[in-house]
Formats: C-alpha cells, structure tokens, sequence
C-alpha cells in the first residue's frame, strides 16, 4: 500500500464533484459580495437563505470529516514507530472510528435536512493539511487547528439548532462536538509529547497551525465579533488543552485575516472603479 | 407579453438572458398565463448559492420577479448555470404571481411585508403545484425549511403536507396556517425579508 497518498488520488465514488480552490479563490462576485448586506453573521432562523446556508455548511463539514477519517487513518499507516509511536497510532485508529461515527451521523443529518450525498462540490483542503510528512505538523494542522475549527463550528450549529428549535440538528452538533474535543486534546497532547526536547520542531509546528488557523478564519467566517458566524468557543478548546494566551492568539489571527479580507474587497472594488 | 430578463449580458456569471427569457416564455404557456401580463425578472448576478432568493410583486399590472443568481446555480459547480434548478425556480416564481392575479392571493401585501412563517406557507402551496407540473423539487428539503419557521412538530407538519397537496388555496388560509403552528406569534425580525432584493 502506498504511503503519503496525495489529496489527488483520494477515493470517492460518482456522487462527489471537486471545487478547484482556483475557482473560489478568483470568482469575480466575491469582491461585490464584500459590500452587500447580507444580513446577520451568525446562522439563525431569520436570516436571509438560513435553510440553505445551513445545508450547504453541514455538507462541507461531512466531507471534512470524510478527510478526518482519510487523514487518520493515514497517520497509522504513513509513519514509522521511531517517528510516530504507537500509543499516537491508537490514538488515531480511536480517531478514525470517531471520524467514521460522525459521518454517519452526517449522513442522517443530511436526510433530515434535505441534502444528498455530493449535492455540493467538495474542497480537499482538509485532507491536504493532512498530508505532511512531520507527524507533530500533521497533529498541528489536523488535531489542533482544523479539529479545533470543528470544534468552532460544531459549538454554533448547536445554538443554531437549539435556536430554531430543530432537535435533531442539536443533538447531532452536540455528540460530535463531544468527540471533537476529545480529538483536538490528543493533537495537543501529542504536540508536548514528541517536542519535549526539540523546540525549534514545537515552534515549526505551532507556526505551521497558525497559518492553517489562519487559512481557516476564511476572512472572518470565524472570530469572536457578532459579524463572525463562527464563533470561538473558549470554554471547549480550553477542556482541549488550549491556554488562555492561545485562544487569545487564535482570536487575533482570525481578526488579521478579516482585516486582510477586507483590504482585499478594497482593493478588487478600486480596482473595478478605476 | 413582453419578457423583460436584466442584466443583459451577465457579466460575472455566464448565465445567457435569451435561455432565460425563452424559459419564462415556456413556463408562462405552460401556467397558461394571460399573454395580456408583461414579465420584469432582475437576476442578482453578484449573490451566488447558498444565499438564495425570490420576490414576486405585481407592479402597474405587470410582473416584476427578483431571483438571486444562486437560486440558477448548479450547486456543486460554482458560476454554472443549472436549467433544472432555473425551470423549476421561475415555475415557482410565475405560479405565486398567478395567485397574486386571480389565485385567492389578491389581497396579499406586497412581498416586502410578508412574515417569514406566510411567506414559507406560500412557498410549499407553490413548490406542490411545481412538483405536480413536473419539475425537480426536493421535497425534504421544502419540509426542512418549512419546519425552521413553523416549528419541528406534528402540527407543523400536518399544515405542510396540507400546503404541498391543495389544489387550491387563499391568503386567508396561509393566515389560518399560520396560526395553528404559532408561527404568526413569532418576533419580527429585525432583517426586513426582501434584504437580498434591497441590494445594498
């Protein structure tokens, strides 16, 4: 079996179609959309489009945890045991069936919530963070900056259930995100763990999370002002081994790439008047 | 009948105004549309899928029609237009202006004044008769969106299935719906409904 599988080569059936990032990257309606009022941030019942926002969010995240559970599973397989021990590869195989579990779950939220398989285009960058040939980066990337973007996500769509008074979305938010922690915990446990004699490699690693976390702020998608619609949970990333300082850093990196989000909405609308 | 379709071109999507308007004209037949009644549709070009939207106002006699261009949008290609999704949207769209002409929807306010809980009622009698003249519609999808503003419970879903099966229906019943759910004791939001046609 072949180690280090490229997002390329990653295996789905006639259901899913691919986004090229290219094509979400370069649209040319996302410096108009900059400018527009779209209503409030955060998902709720009386939001413009809030059905389908939540649809089309939901199906991003069964896909990530498709990768999840991809990445995983990679991670016992691709490394050595000098370079990744055991007790990290349990871990991971422990991962792998949570990752399976939330995507069946996915799957029945979807039915309930009137999304097919594939319906929407699936991006890999997930899965691409998963791709390091470091184990600590691969932690870094995956456990603690996407995990902990899960943890994000999973955290509103619950109040966001619970708001609309939609059970099943609720309960579904609230046993992945349970799961979640616990995954975001190991990243962090692993990180102190393989470094504790290599500085430089902790530093590279939390270097490699912070660009990822910042990747993942989506331009203010995430953040802790109203007009985020992903909020950060302190209280959850704190019971994932999460300091203080590194929320606080997380909440400064997602207001940088708001700020730099809207420098380039500037920019795209100066460019068209001129 | 004149069609009206803006913009003409597309410039950020590459969505053709001449297949619209000829989509409007075979759905207009089809409804059997008085060809007295002129067709306005704006499309917002720079709203893409997910953030959805439709408006249908009667406006000096004529149909004025608002459509984000989201709502024409293949979902699992961006900027690609979808001729199933379009059909079924402006089928939907021309059957509430039929019921805003002579369909028992006469004395609805306009669509800027609507509630949340009237306006999805609405929908579902319209996606019913859109599914019944053939087009794609995804029914849980409808049942989903219904629910978020009429409540997850048997009620709700009782006046959904009532909805999507009338053969014929009035504002007055959409009001009664909406009572018996309790979605008419809902706050008012503070967005206003038509937000995405506003444009700003």
């Amino acid at each position: 079996m072949k180690k280090h599988l490229p997002e390329s080569e990653l295996a789905r059936d006639g259901r899913f179609r691919r986004n090229k990032i290219e094509d979400q990257i370069f649209d040319p309606r996302n410096a108009m959309l900059g400018t527009r009022n779209l209503g409030p941030a955060v998902m709720a019942a009386d939001r413009p489009a809030a059905a389908e926002r939540s649809r089309s969010l939901m199906h991003g995240i069964f896909v990530g945890e498709i990768q999840a559970l991809e990445g995983a599973g990679r991670t016992c397989f691709d490394f050595e045991q000098e370079e990744a021990p055991f007790a990290l590869k349990l871990d991971m195989a422990r991962q792998c069936w949570d990752e399976s579990r939330h995507c069946e779950i996915s799957v029945k939220l979807s039915d309930h919530m009137g999304t097919d398989i594939g319906e929407y285009g699936e991006s890999t960058f997930l899965y691409a963070a998963a791709c390091n040939t470091d184990p600590v980066m691969r932690l870094c990337g995956v456990n603690r900056a996407l995990e902990g973007l899960a943890i994000d996500v999973f955290s509103s769509m619950k109040t966001f259930g619970e708001q609309s008074g939609d059970p099943v979305l609720t309960f579904c938010e609230d046993w992945m995100l349970a799961d979640e922690v616990t995954h975001v915990k190991m990243g962090s446990d692993w990180l102190r763990k393989l470094t504790e004699d290599d500085p430089d490699r902790r530093e590279r690693a939390l270097d490699f999370q912070r660009t990822v976390d910042k990747v993942f702020s989506l331009g203010g998608f995430r953040g802790e002002q109203e007009e985020n619609p992903i909020q950060i949970t302190r209280k959850f990333r704190s019971l994932a081994g999460f300091s203080t300082e590194e929320c606080d850093e997380l909440a400064e990196v997602a207001r940088q790439a708001m700020e730099e989000s809207r420098a380039m909405v500037a920019m795209a609308q100066a460019a068209a008047a001129s | 009948m004149t069609i009206t379709v803006t913009p003409d071109p597309f410039v950020l999507v590459p969505y053709d105004a001449a297949t619209i308007r000829s989509i409007i004209e075979d759905t207009a037949a089809q409804l059997e549309l008085s060809a007295s009644i002129d067709i306005s549709l704006r499309v917002d070009e720079q709203l893409p899928h997910p953030i959805l939207a439709t408006n249908v106002d009667i406006v000096d006699g004529a149909i004025s029609l608002f459509v984000s261009g989201g709502n024409f949008e293949s979902r699992n290609k961006s900027r690609t237009f979808s001729e199933v999704h379009a059909r079924a949207e402006i089928a939907h769209m021309l059957f509430r202006a039929k019921d805003r002409f002579d369909g028992g929807f006469e004395n609805a306010p306009v669509d800027a004044d609507l509630t949340l809980g009237e306006r999805q009622s609405w929908d579902i009698y319209a996606w019913g008769r859109v599914a019944r003249i053939g087009h794609n519609v995804h029914q849980q999808k409808r049942i989903y969106d219904f629910r978020m503003q009429h409540g997850f419970t048997d009620a709700a879903d009782a006046a959904y299935e009532r909805l999507w099966s009338a053969q014929t229906m009035t504002w007055d019943g959409v009001r009664e719906i909406c009572a018996e759910t309790g979605a008419n004791e809902r706050p008012t939001p503070k967005t206003p409904i038509d937000l995405l046609r506003q444009g700003v």
